[in-house]
């Protein structure tokens, strides 16, 4: 039987499938990060292995995937309490991994709202995290120069920290989330019924 | 005949199961004790430990991150910390017209010497640690094989997906990629790498699930593993050092929330 016409989307060829992407995901978030602080960058760019892999395998697998990189990030890096920020990438795969299985996934449109709820997210998430880790100040500096301009207008730190991510997470997560579409359209067919969505037709 | 394993440096010859419970005393101690000069102690330490194993090369990227972490939290902190009276609190000085006060500074430090301290002997803690080994010691805890696999094929990957990104970077660069210049100009160059890194990976998942499933991956007998881990002497201290640390911290954090004893060791905010 040929590779591509095995239904790769239960039993024991998913779970390999799953052992596979998950790393694969933990790895391009990795990759993503290092690039964009290589090109000095003020954005995060470490979520896209979770939106690809929340796209191709479904939701929790994309929700283990981003859990799983910010844990090996805080080994590798060292700042055990930046784990925290594991909450963030949790959500981010569960919304892009239903909106993926419900056939939302598809259109240029659909990664827009994707990308707005994803951005949402994470800035709502991200902000009282960063206040619990790091006092509200971490080491992005387009974030944190945004925080200092909130400030400056009377803005209190727990709001000027959420308010300063939104924008970061729109363009952060955008990024992710039209990249992960990209991939989906060019996937070959049989890994495209991986996420357990409806097949049409 | 199974190869001989060579450790050179004194921590890699420490076994995995000592050194995760020595991280886990730093990371307790450095959280619930709160002392500035225990914290510094441990940085020194540990830049030294990672000088002793000559993996400065490597530490220099989280040396980055932990100076741009520090310039950003004391600059920022120091003005705009929410602890600062701006009325009352004197000022240590001005730049600029923006005025540093010495409570800023000291809620800067709060958070600072929580996370500075932790990231070179973390970082020289795990670096120093086998894979192989790490993936034994898991599986006779009684982690499924699955799981084992799935943790320590992410480190294996990230170093792979690294060498490919090297390679895809210097190919788009001999296209005439720019990455240097605006920050426009930056973020058009992070596409052209990563989309291939990506696209790279996922091309290759196909092949790798054939070759796993026919090396019995799935398979529902149970997994046996050859390699062993050789005890070192070091293995104890490591251990007693870790639990010590660990029970100390706990016990610290609750004696001084029920007021029992007074937080004597605690000098940051």
């Amino acid at each position: 039987m040929a590779m591509n016409s095995v239904d790769t989307s239960k039993g024991r060829l998913r779970g390999t499938y799953v052992a596979i992407m998950i790393p694969i995901g933990v790895a391009i978030n990795y990759i993503g990060g290092l690039i964009a602080s290589s090109l000095g960058l003020p954005i995060y760019l470490d979520s896209i292995g979770t939106v690809v892999v929340a796209a191709i395998m479904g939701p929790w697998v994309g929700a283990i995937s981003g859990a799983l990189y910010n844990i090996v990030s805080a080994l590798i890096g060292g700042n055990i309490p930046g784990a925290l920020f594991a909450i963030c990438n949790i959500g981010s795969g569960l919304i892009v991994g239903f909106m993926s299985r419900l056939g939302l996934f598809k259109k240029w449109w659909h990664v827009v709202i994707a990308a707005c709820l994803v951005a949402l997210w994470n800035a709502s998430t991200g902000a009282p995290i960063a206040m619990v880790v790091y006092g509200g100040i971490d080491g992005n500096v387009g974030t944190n120069l945004m925080i200092a301009t909130m400030q400056s207008i009377g803005r209190d730190l727990g709001s000027a920290a959420f308010i300063a991510r939104i924008p970061t997470n729109l363009l952060d997560k955008g990024i992710a989330c039209f990249i992960a579409w990209i991939i989906m359209l060019k996937l070959p067919e049989n890994m495209k019924s991986l996420s357990g969505a409806k097949k049409v037709g | 005949m199974i190869q001989e394993r060579v450790y050179p440096t004194f921590l890699k010859k420490v076994t995995p199961g000592p050194k995760l419970w020595l991280a886990l005393g730093l990371i307790l101690s450095l959280i619930l004790v709160k002392n500035t000069y225990y914290a510094i102690t441990v940085m020194i330490i540990s830049i030294a430990a990672i000088i002793e194993e000559k993996q400065f090369g490597l530490f220099k990227v989280i040396l980055v991150a932990m100076t741009v972490l520090f310039v950003s939290m004391y600059a920022m902190h120091g003005c705009i910390a929410p602890n600062i009276d701006k009325v009352n609190d004197p000022v240590m000085f001005s730049i600029f017209g923006i005025k540093y006060y010495a409570s800023g500074f000291a809620w800067a430090t709060k958070y600072y010497l929580r996370i500075g301290p932790m990231m070179p002997s973390l970082f020289v803690i795990f670096l120093s640690i086998d894979m192989a080994d790490l993936s034994v010691l898991m599986c006779k805890l009684g982690i499924p094989y699955n799981a084992v696999f799935t943790f320590i094929d992410s480190f294996q990957v990230i170093t792979l997906l690294n060498k490919d990104m090297d390679q895809i970077r210097d190919a788009q660069k001999s296209r005439g990629l720019q990455t240097e210049g605006s920050v426009i100009t930056r973020l058009k160059a992070f596409v052209p790498i990563i989309v291939p890194v990506v696209a790279s990976s996922i091309v290759k998942v196909q092949d790798q699930a054939i070759a796993m499933d026919t090396k019995g991956f799935n398979a529902k007998c149970e997994k046996t593993v050859y390699r062993e881990i050789t005890p070192y002497k070091a293995d104890i201290y490591f251990t007693i050092t870790g639990i010590a640390l660990s029970i100390f911290a706990i016990g610290y954090k609750v004696l001084t929330a029920l007021s029992v004893i007074p937080p004597v060791l605690t000098n940051m905010l």
